[in-house]
């Protein structure tokens, strides 16, 4: 049963002088209900612009130019601005990759998450949401969570930081999470408790995760799905066993290859790498 | 041991935290007397996580931090008291690629002068000479001669990163620290800057002194690997045997962390 | 360059606010050639004449006359040389005076740091045009003078600007991998991170120029600044009170060119920190 389906999803970039960056070109995938699906891919293939676009967040220069997105029958492109606002934040949760910058520094940690709760399910009390918000923060792991409610961002490391990002993204019990590169600026310890505590949530609540990331070897971990995506154009689409055992496109291989493997890769030799000069676009998409 | 070029010994560094007029300030011990040597010829990766040392040790072999206690000897020699043409000598041997290929190029300068910074200011090249050298160390690192007069804002995160290394190669050095040098590429420009550092190191018989937090990476180019924590070494070791047989409780917390690909 | 040129094109009253400042400029350098007659010369026969569209106007005074029948429109003209040289060295002694303040401040740190900014604090403790007067009350009410106390009240906001400025720049790897390779403190503050840092201290001194100007007509309307003749616009202002309601463009005029030149920099350093401060944004 599929959550969202994007079908033919073309977001555009208009320069003043009349040139159109296609960053999201004909992009169709399905995201399953209760799995993660990955976006890889590196800068500029317009793996962001495509989580953008779900949450249409796409400001001028950029516009949604074609497609559809369907969350459980409803094209979301064509929701007002009220329906969508409803849709953002109880329907769909995002959470972003610089937890020092995405969390507001003028409130309480409390606050913040309480504002998301205050906004979509204006049937709880006073009381009721705080006991909502302590328990938020108890699931993504915050110890002393009713202490932590009145602290300021500024007291929290990184790793706490998106923990409460996570929870603030949690709190309304979204269908779908859509993380952008969570865990890029992290260290690699605090990384992998991000990531175990996600999947977790993902088991407890049934969310379905869309991930984005450049980080092959992350979505080796987490992924059900994987959508590889190049310039624009998804290049390569499959479950992740069958990514990782057997890369169909030229670009996937060039990717795979171009990670070193400890263990299996030979120490100091030089790595394959995108070929700059060969053009992955046309090779034909394997999709599967 | 005569190609042991550096020795460090019980390296400290300590910051005071002023915490208000009554209380004793608070001292953070970002590096904990630390000891270790470098080989000429190697590449020694230092990883931890960050607040772990790494950074600030760098900046103490580079001179750009001066330590609390402990001595850097170089050639014998304490680096802490060099002045004058040693020190000049010194800053020939031992350069740095940075981390971030956005700020360590000053961007209001063009490629062609910032590669030709030190050597307009610790040389006597002429002018023409110095930009002979800049075009050969342009050309080494695979970037076109056109770009001399660009600016680093017209280029991609790789591409400066490159024009970073051959700011770092301008002087022959003997010594080069790596400081994340690819942690903030793609994977695939990371890949293709690696190759370039490992080509280097062969052709010029550098030795690398590699900070990084990306043990992936650390364990494919090391020969050896020290991992630090919270200002101390837990371990140090060959590449080869510290992924075998890690001995530390951290360094198996963080080779169990990293998302690997096993198949 | 050419990139800016497009970028600043973009913003209208930016544009019009550059075209004023020219305009400005063309009338300084050839106020001989334009202005029908010299700005001291009276004709006291014609005092008091109206502009040349009115009733009793003559169309030899174009926009009339004052109360010794000198030329308005010469004289504002003229008031132009001088309201671009008050900007010109006001700013140019707050901008050297305060660049060098905020560069040693932002660059040392420490001790150096606390004990510039400490004179900056108390010079901005003081009222500006206060400052201003008790210094040309000292010196003597002259143009000159006048300049030098808006020149020196005018320090603090530059020193605060370059220092913020440096101190951002001064952290960058750029600064250090320069540092490493042997630059001396002079080079790295001079070459190194000032051209990094020129953005907020151009758009300060644009407008800078603006209330340098403002401030000057304001000084010399209390006739601490330009003495008569001079055909400073703020001094044509005070003199001209006693005829506001008989003589009302000798107010209007002057006051007219004050609003435009201020307006004229003001836009054009708006502009400049629109096109400037993203521009150099990377990523």
């Amino acid at each position: 049963m599929n959550l969202i389906e994007v079908k033919n999803l073309k977001t555009y970039f208009f320069s003043d002088e009349g040139e159109v960056n296609k960053a999201v070109n004909n992009v169709s995938f399905e995201i399953p209900q209760g799995k993660t699906v990955c976006i890889v891919g590196e800068s500029g293939s317009g793996k962001s612009i495509t989580a953008m676009s779900i949450m249409q967040l796409i400001d001028h220069p950029g516009r949604i130019v074609g497609g559809e997105i369907i969350l459980e029958e409803s094209n979301l492109l064509k929701l007002s601005d009220a329906q969508m606002r409803k849709v953002r934040g109880r329907d769909v949760a995002m959470i972003f990759q610089e937890p020092m910058t995405s969390l507001n520094p003028s409130y309480t940690v409390g606050y913040q998450i309480d504002e998301a709760l205050r906004l979509h399910h204006k049937e709880l009390n006073k009381q009721q949401r705080f006991d909502k918000v302590v328990e938020a923060l108890d699931l993504v792991g915050i110890p002393d969570p009713k202490e932590k409610y009145g602290e300021y961002p500024f007291k929290l490391s990184g790793g706490q930081r998106q923990r409460v990002m996570i929870a603030i993204a949690m709190a309304c019990e979204p269908k779908l999470l859509i993380a952008d590169e969570p865990t890029t600026a992290l260290d690699v310890t605090i990384q992998a408790q991000v990531l175990d505590l996600m999947k977790k949530l993902q088991d407890e609540t049934g969310t379905s995760i869309l991930f984005i990331t450049h980080d092959l070897a992350v979505v080796y971990q987490i992924a059900d799905e994987v959508v590889v995506m190049y310039r624009g154009h998804i290049v390569e689409k499959a479950s992740a066993k069958e990514l990782f055992e057997n890369p169909k496109h030229p670009y996937t291989k060039a990717l795979l290859n171009s990670i070193p493997k400890p263990g299996v890769t030979p120490r100091k030799s030089r790595l394959d790498t995108v070929d700059d000069t060969v053009d992955y676009l046309s090779f034909p998409k394997e999709i599967r | 041991m005569s190609d042991t070029i550096f020795q460090i010994r019980q390296l400290k560094k300590h910051y005071e935290i002023n915490l208000g007029l009554f209380k004793k300030p608070k001292i953070i011990k970002a590096v904990d007397s630390i000891s270790f040597e470098v080989k000429k010829g190697e590449i020694l990766s230092i990883v931890g996580e960050s607040g772990c040392g790494k950074s600030t040790t760098a900046k103490m072999i580079l001179k750009i931090e001066e330590p609390t206690g402990g001595e850097i000897l170089f050639e014998g020699a304490d680096i802490t008291k060099l002045s004058g043409s040693d020190l000049v000598a010194y800053r020939k041997k031992v350069q740095i690629i940075f981390q971030d290929p956005y700020s360590s190029l000053n961007p209001r300068w063009k490629v062609g002068r910032i590669i030709a910074e030190p050597l307009a200011l610790n040389s006597d090249m002429s002018k023409g000479e110095i930009k002979e050298r800049v075009l050969y160390l342009m050309e080494r690192v695979g970037m076109l001669p056109e770009w001399y007069d660009r600016y680093p804002h017209q280029f991609s995160g790789g591409q400066r990163q490159r024009i970073g290394i051959a700011r770092a190669l301008a002087l022959n050095p003997e010594i080069i620290i790596c400081d994340e040098p690819v942690s903030a590429l793609d994977v695939s420009i990371q890949a293709q800057v690696l190759n370039l550092l490992l080509d280097l190191q062969e052709e010029f018989n550098l030795t690398y002194i590699f900070i990084s937090h990306d043990l992936s990476v650390v364990n494919h180019i090391s020969d050896r690997i020290i991992v630090m924590y919270y200002g101390k070494i837990v371990e140090m070791k060959p590449a080869e045997a510290l992924f075998q047989n890690p001995e530390h409780d951290y360094t198996q917390k963080l080779l169990s962390a990293i998302p690997k690909i096993d198949l | 360059m050419r990139d800016f040129i497009k970028q600043y094109k973009k913003n209208k009253s930016a544009v019009l606010g550059f075209f004023i400042v020219v305009l400005l400029i063309f009338m300084a350098i050839f106020a001989p050639w334009i202005a029908p007659h010299l700005p001291a010369d009276q004709d006291l026969v014609h005092r008091l004449t109206p502009p040349m569209w009115e009733e009793g106007g003559l169309h030899q005074f174009f926009l009339g006359t004052d109360d010794f029948g000198r030329d308005l429109f010469s004289r504002i003209i003229y008031g132009a040389r001088i309201s671009l040289m008050v900007g010109a060295i006001s700013v140019g002694m707050s901008l050297s005076f305060g660049l060098t303040m905020g560069m040693l401040a932002a660059y040392f740190g420490g001790k150096v740091d606390l004990f510039i900014m400490r004179i900056v604090d108390i010079m901005l403790s003081i009222p500006a045009i206060l400052l201003a007067i008790v210094v040309v009350s000292i010196l003597g009410p002259s143009l000159t003078n006048a300049m030098i106390a808006i020149g020196i009240v005018g320090i603090p906001t530059y020193a605060r600007v370059v220092r913020a400025s440096v101190l951002t720049e001064r952290e960058k790897e750029y600064v250090i991998a320069s540092r490493i390779n042997g630059s001396s403190n002079m080079r790295l503050m001079f070459k190194v991170i000032l051209p990094n840092a020129a953005t907020p201290i151009i758009v300060q001194s644009t407008m800078g120029f603006a209330s340098a100007v403002l401030e000057a007509a304001g000084l010399s309307f209390l006739g601490l600044g330009a003495q008569p003749p001079t055909p400073e616009w703020g001094a044509m202002l005070s003199d001209s009170l006693q005829f506001i309601t008989t003589a009302p463009w000798m107010i209007f005029y002057p006051g007219l060119a004050i609003f435009l030149t201020v307006l004229g920099f003001n836009l054009m350093g708006d502009g400049l920190m629109d096109v400037l401060d993203p521009k150099l944004k990377d990523k």
